[in-house]
């Protein structure tokens, strides 16, 4: 045979999924035929369209010293011959200095394919041939003889493998815990921190502080941590499904979000001292307090667009007001000044044509007062074209781009699917 | 940030971390331990189909070599032997297993000696029955020695990943134990040769 003869390890023998999905046959030194490699290529790929099941064929002419069937086994393991759930792969192997083909069975394709029959098959099909030198005729007589023996075989459907939850669901718990304890702890240490801060004046003061150090805190941990997450999964390239995994983050910031809330209210209501005597000022009910309010304060209290918190000494009867903005639709009167001002109508007057520009009329009042301003605005000429999906087919692409290379069904994908052998088969000689 | 409070935070977040990495941790091993009794089934297996194989096969023998009574005796003695040592395979111990090859490898030889005498009787050879249980036992060799092998790698894989640090703290707490493996093949577990 060839005086070069290159000796494969299970290595550097060429995988023939990885150039062509549709191809089954290793012949990299030329000893079939492209004819032959050809329909036997034909052969298993109607084979595998049929019932799953995948038959790879490997002529080679020399594997060294290597044993032919431990070998085999190996390069079987190696490829994944058939799909993973079935095992329904079988491996025909042929080294031409041994004298010898192996057959190398899948777990799933044990029963229809027992050793007896793998033998029978050599030793009535291709042995024969072999000991002739017909080479070509021998192989495709046997790979003939095995795919009408395994297409009358069903296999079951492929269902995913399942997602190992419970070896990620503790850590991920573990991470959750600590997120929302490292919420507690940052958001007292804020707590902490500005009660006891004596640039703050007045309570009111150190409540808007606390507030914004509070939301800062908690956008850092509910928003910025999960997008860092979302990118560190998308760099690491770990799998899709993990993103469930983040949704939590935001949720487990939750308890100190409200705990948070609880103390600063409770530093807003607290006894404080009187600004001009040496008493204590007490905060008064939202009863107590309409005596010391103007009727336009009580009004946007009543609308939730202000809070407004009244102290009084106990001893002097000295009274401080403090006011906090609330986010309301409300926005100040420009003429009265009270928070009460409020989009009151909208209507079209001219309608936009494709030709022109419309007119749209918004009509403010002020509930406290009464008083009204109109606002004319342009609407934009209508448009002909419509551009949306595009946000929404990156999203889809992203979510289902989780698991790749497994399968093998597809035409570009590049290799056998997955399955399993555990040394089954037979070996004749010629 | 106060002083006490981030050491505190830091220890209460690294304990948290601690005790749900163990949980996972804990939870791999008992996947991998799942793995080794898996596997064994496996080895097991392939041993009674071996096992299942050697009346049939006795019986050809016996047609065509029946004054060779004492090498086909000796294979029924030794299954007889063999298929009485079983492991439990949540308590693989390195008695148990020794004991389990040493049965096993006199099966093995008793059957390499019955192979080698069938090599005097050509109609024997002949006989497609017994060519094909022959391909049957040597599938059955084959797939032994495969078994075996895994088996061995997923039980160094366990005693690997009970030892390192700091698994081994997770291992420990849960009382796991070093797993007993096959031992490379003395002489006599050789596989026989069969000549085709």
């Amino acid at each position: 045979m060839a005086a070069w003869a290159t000796e494969y390890t299970v290595q550097t023998i060429p995988n023939p999924k990885t150039t062509d999905a549709a191809a089954f046959v290793s012949n990299p030194d030329g000893i079939l035929a492209a004819q032959t490699v050809d329909q036997i290529n034909q052969r298993l790929h109607a084979l595998k369209s049929e019932n799953g099941s995948e038959v790879a064929v490997v002529v080679v002419n020399s594997i060294g010293t290597e044993e032919i069937k431990p070998f085999a086994t190996s390069l079987f393991k190696t490829w994944g011959i058939g799909n993973a759930q079935n095992s329904n792969g079988l491996l025909v192997f042929f080294v031409m200095d041994q004298k010898k083909v192996t057959f190398e069975t899948g777990y799933g394709l044990e029963g229809v394919l027992p050793d007896a029959i793998c033998k029978r098959i050599q030793s009535q099909d291709m042995i024969p041939e072999f000991k002739e030198g017909n080479f070509d005729a021998g192989m495709l007589a046997g790979v003939e003889r095995i795919v009408s023996v395994v297409r009358g075989e069903k296999f079951a459907p492929i269902v995913q493998k399942p997602i190992p939850w419970d070896e990620i669901v503790p850590l991920a718990v573990g991470v959750y815990i600590v997120i929302a304890l490292l919420a507690l702890f940052w958001i007292s240490s804020i707590l902490s921190k500005i009660k006891n801060d004596t640039r703050y004046n007045s309570n009111m003061a150190r409540y808007k502080a606390i507030k914004t150090e509070k939301a800062s805190a908690l956008m850092v941990l509910a928003l910025v941590l999960p997008i860092l997450a979302l990118v560190a999964l998308l760099v690491l390239k770990m799998p899709a499904y993990l993103i469930v995994l983040v949704i939590p983050i935001p949720l487990a910031t939750l308890p100190a979000h409200l705990w948070g809330k609880i103390r600063m209210l409770q530093v807003r209501r607290a006894p404080m001292p009187c600004t001009v005597c040496d008493g204590t000022m007490h905060l008064l009910s939202e009863k107590q307090e309409d005596a010391h309010l103007k009727l336009a304060q009580q009004f946007e209290e009543e609308l939730h667009a202000v809070d407004y918190d009244v102290f009084v000494c106990d001893t002097c009867k000295n009274e401080s007001i403090y006011t906090l903005d609330k986010p309301s639709k409300y926005s100040n009167c420009p003429k009265c000044g009270t928070k009460a001002f409020i989009m009151k109508d909208k209507r079209t007057i001219v309608a936009p044509t494709y030709l022109s520009a419309g007119t749209e009329r918004t009509t403010f009042h002020c509930k406290f007062c009464g008083y009204e301003e109109n606002h004319n605005d342009n609407i934009p000429r209508l448009q002909r074209n419509s551009s949306a999906f595009i946000g929404g087919a990156a999203a889809g692409s992203i979510l289902s781009s989780g698991r790749g290379g497994f399968g093998g069904g597809g035409f570009s994908g590049g290799s056998f699917g997955g399955g399993f052998s555990g040394g089954g088969g037979a070996t004749s000689g010629w | 940030m106060n002083k006490n409070t981030i050491i505190l935070a830091s220890i209460v977040g690294v304990l948290v971390l601690t005790v749900f990495w163990g949980i996972g941790k804990y939870n791999g091993l008992v996947t991998k331990d799942e793995a080794v009794s898996g596997q064994w089934a496996n080895v097991e297996n392939q041993y009674q189909r071996r096992s299942d194989l050697i009346p049939n096969l006795v019986a050809t023998v016996k047609g065509y070599a029946s004054h060779e009574s004492e090498t086909l005796e000796g294979v029924v003695a030794a299954r007889a032997k063999a298929t009485q040592v079983t492991i439990d395979p949540t308590n693989l111990s390195a008695e148990k297993l020794k004991e389990y090859q040493a049965a096993q490898g006199q099966l093995s030889s008793a059957l390499g000696k019955l192979l080698m005498i069938t090599e005097n009787y050509p109609d024997l050879k002949a006989n497609q029955n017994f060519l094909e249980l022959q391909a049957q036992l040597e599938g059955t060799e084959n797939r032994i020695t495969t078994e075996r092998g895994r088996f061995n790698d997923l039980c160094k894989e366990f005693n690997a990943a009970i030892r390192k640090f700091p698994t081994n703290i997770v291992a420990s707490f849960a009382s796991l134990e070093k797993k007993a493996y096959f031992e490379a093949e003395a002489g006599s577990e050789k596989a026989p040769k069969v000549a085709f």
